[in-house]
């Protein structure tokens, strides 16, 4: 095991909860998607940041329930975000061990193609459930969620370190 | 902490099998979503747990409209305030010819025996999320249960229809708009008041069945017809933008334009529905299609 693992270990869960819940409160702020197509979900993202440092805890199960919560929150069809996060934890989990030997720039990437996963399903469900396609847009904010992810490790990396530090 | 280092022995189900299950759960509550009343129920319960967060979440952009509308500059306000003491003056003038006029109806509509049914307003409501879908044709309202809301209640803006209640929560409710594909509005054409369905069809509104041996025009405005028990009757819905004759179909092709604002408009009245009318007798109902 390594000492990085270890460290994610030790974080407490209401850490994590609480992270969680400050994802979905920027993703419940109403933008306008005319001038915010390009933001990520950051809800997927921090999903992404517990499935790779804390695979014990963050699964299936948890995406499961963030999703659900996500699309009452959102006024999606229930079960819509919980369908495609699922698939894109999945997507990263069964790499995990490999992707965290990787650089950030080479995780970024993984990051990406896990994002556009959960887009692809997202646009999918929306074509079943109204018979639309979704607007292109919607699939540059992949590339700015996995533009964001070393600078998400890194932010999550100094919140936790100085946490440790204090005690 | 203790938890169990990744080994190939763990107890629980294996992520794929998990995979597998809770999608099929999903699907399904896809499925039940709106159509099982216990799905909602729950729903309802959720939604008011994340009422904070909403809430929470649109503190930043009310913050931003309020610096917004404080620093705008002096004579912009004497400008508006002009303006809208203007348009005051007009509408009052308006208002009471509409006065006289309303009068003069219920003497009519008293005098066939028919009851006066003017439009009330169940409450004002802010739209606090669009959601982040493009394509979703739903918004979420600040009030819910608690201000009389009900599932079926008409919302309009400013400008015209906008949608009608498809679920209450407690403190939220969903308002779903008159373009998502599943709603049909009972519309007349308020030049000639020739009746016919308006049809959600995704990103617009659609007037599919319009007789071609009826008059229609650009220009005319669609207001509802009051045909039913949810939408009562004259609220403007869409203007016509072109109309065209096609041969060998009975009915014209029209291009229309809906009047609410969408997802610009902030605020929605929400209407109460009608109470249904008492069961007609068949007797009475074969007397009346009797009648010339």
């Amino acid at each position: 095991m390594t000492e990085l693992e270890d460290f994610h270990k030790r974080v407490p869960k209401h850490i994590t909860i609480s992270g969680f819940m400050l994802a979905m409160l920027l993703d419940f702020i109403p933008f306008s998607f005319n001038t915010f197509f390009w933001l990520p979900e950051f809800t997927a993202l921090i999903l992404l940041y517990w499935a790779l440092y804390r695979p014990q805890m963050v699964g299936v199960g948890a995406a499961f329930l963030t999703g659900l919560l996500v699309d009452v929150g959102t006024a999606a069809p229930l079960g819509q975000h919980a369908l495609s996060y699922m698939v894109m934890v999945f997507f990263i989990q069964q790499r995990q061990q490999r992707i965290m030997l990787f650089s950030y720039g080479v995780q970024a990437m993984a990051i990406w193609a896990a994002l556009l996963c959960n887009q692809v399903v997202l646009s999918l469900v929306r074509l079943m459930y109204d018979h639309r396609f979704t607007e292109w847009q919607v699939f540059i904010a992949p590339f700015i969620g996995a533009l964001l992810w070393p600078l998400l490790s890194k932010i999550m990396l100094v919140i936790l370190n100085s946490r440790l530090l204090r005690r | 902490m203790s938890e169990q280092p990744l080994n190939f022995s763990r107890k629980g189900m294996k992520s794929s099998s998990k995979l597998i299950i809770l999608s099929i759960v999903s699907v399904a509550l896809m499925m039940l979503d709106s159509r099982y009343s216990a799905v909602q129920k729950v729903k309802s319960y959720t939604a008011t747990a994340l009422y904070p967060l909403q809430w929470i979440a649109n503190q930043p952009v009310y913050f931003y409209r309020y610096i917004s509308d404080s620093v705008q500059s002096q004579t912009d306000l004497v400008a508006e305030s002009k303006r809208l003491s203007e348009e005051n003056g007009r509408l009052k003038l308006l208002l009471a010819q509409a006065g006289v006029q309303q009068k003069e109806l219920i003497e009519l509509k008293k005098l066939q025996g028919l009851q006066q049914s003017g439009i009330r307003i169940s409450g004002m409501a802010t739209i606090i999320s669009n959601g982040r879908d493009p394509l979703a044709d739903r918004l979420i309202l600040n009030k819910g249960e608690v201000s009389g809301f009900k599932v079926g209640d008409a919302a309009v803006d400013q400008n015209g229809l906008i949608g009608q209640i498809t679920q209450v929560h407690p403190l939220s409710a969903e308002l779903t708009l008159i373009t998502n594909s599943k709603m049909v509005i009972p519309i007349m054409v308020e030049r000639t008041g020739v009746r016919s369905l308006l049809y959600g069809s995704g990103s617009s509104i659609n007037l599919r069945y319009f007789p071609a041996d009826a008059d229609l025009r650009p220009d005319d405005v669609l207001v509802t017809s009051g045909l039913d028990s949810i939408y009562p009757e004259g609220i403007p819905v869409a203007k016509v933008l072109q109309v065209f004759r096609v041969a060998g179909t009975p009915y014209y092709r029209v291009t229309l334009t809906p009047l609410s604002g969408f997802r610009n408009s902030k605020y929605v009245l929400v209407l109460p529905q009608k109470k249904l009318p008492e069961q007609l007798s068949p007797a009475s109902d074969s007397a009346k299609a009797k009648r010339p």
